[in-house]
């Protein structure tokens, strides 16, 4: 049994990994590392938007999310692995997995301002540059 | 064992006649800075797989991995489907699409890399634009100019065709 559920967690991820490399990966490249000054580290905005209420759904109504080809299960698979795989959040305790449900319910919500509403959220958080602030 | 010390005894005198104890000292210096240089060389860091059965001409717009790309083709502009031309750069950012390899039957996940820095090639124009969506999508739109990105900014030379997986469709 461990087995079988071994084996549909692999297939889950190289689907989701796919899914990162198609729909993600161009901006974000394959380390999740983006382009200073122009595409967010994921490795670090992850972590410090999951730390902060309402992070956790910027995360989903973000363009790059919420606007994407992908249905809600590929979509919350998708950033289970991104956040698994880029941070340091591995555990079930660290990070809670979004579900389809929770995306159907937040995806729809429209963000007006996306770049005044992560500054609100993680502004005092980091760097100019994006960085996490010492 | 005669033979096999005479051999060693001869090769440490040649050695010893033929090189000063600087030069040795010398040489290793220069290996190991070398050695230590040779990571630095500007070469791309993309990570592009191959795969066994890759039929077809790369310098050709029906190639297979051309499927959804839209310039011109790096393989006819002093680069190849994977590298750029000399004196131009490839952009970290990049436009991806997936394409049916007809030599295995698969899907591969193709990263159209532009390569930036040299205006425009001028040769092999290619344009198919399979899974392409309007520019209203523009993650999936490839009438971005991906340069725009990079360090060499937007001058857009040409594109390549970099596989970086395979979308087995589970």
């Amino acid at each position: 049994m461990a087995c079988v559920v071994s084996e549909t967690a692999h297939a889950g991820d190289a689907r989701a990994h796919a899914d990162y490399m198609i729909h993600c990966q161009g901006c974000h490249v394959p380390d999740g590392s983006g382009l200073e000054g122009k595409v967010p580290d994921l490795r670090t905005s992850l972590p410090m938007l999951l730390s902060v209420e309402g992070g956790r759904a910027f995360l989903v109504q973000v363009p790059g999310s919420s606007m994407s080809a992908l249905s809600d299960t590929r979509l919350a698979s998708t950033l289970n692995w991104m956040v698994r795989n880029f941070t340091g959040l591995k555990t079930d305790q660290q990070f809670r997995d979004y579900t389809e449900a929770e995306i159907e319910n937040i995806r729809p919500q429209r963000l007006e301002d996306v770049f005044a509403t992560r500054n609100a959220l993680i502004g005092h958080l980091e760097t100019d540059d994006g960085r996490p602030a010492e | 064992m005669t033979w096999f010390d005479t051999f060693f005894e001869k090769t440490s005198r040649t050695a010893a006649r033929l090189s000063s104890r600087r030069s040795v000292v010398g040489g290793i210096g220069a290996l190991a800075a070398g050695a230590a240089v040779f990571p630095l060389l500007p070469v791309s860091r993309v990570r592009g797989e191959e795969v066994a059965n890759d039929p077809g001409d790369p310098s050709s717009c029906d190639y297979w991995r051309y499927c959804a790309i839209d310039g011109y083709l790096c393989s006819c502009c002093g680069g190849t489907h994977t590298a750029c031309p000399p004196g131009t750069i490839m952009s970290p950012v990049t436009w991806v699409g997936t394409c049916l390899n007809p030599g295995d039957n698969k899907h591969y996940i193709i990263s159209y890399n532009d390569c930036c820095g040299k205006s425009g090639c001028g040769r092999c124009g290619c344009v198919r634009n399979e899974g392409d969506k309007p520019m209203y999508l523009p993650q999936a739109a490839n009438n971005i100019n991906w340069c725009a990105g990079g360090s060499a900014d937007i001058i857009y030379n040409c594109s390549t065709a970099i596989i970086v997986g395979v979308d087995d469709g589970a």
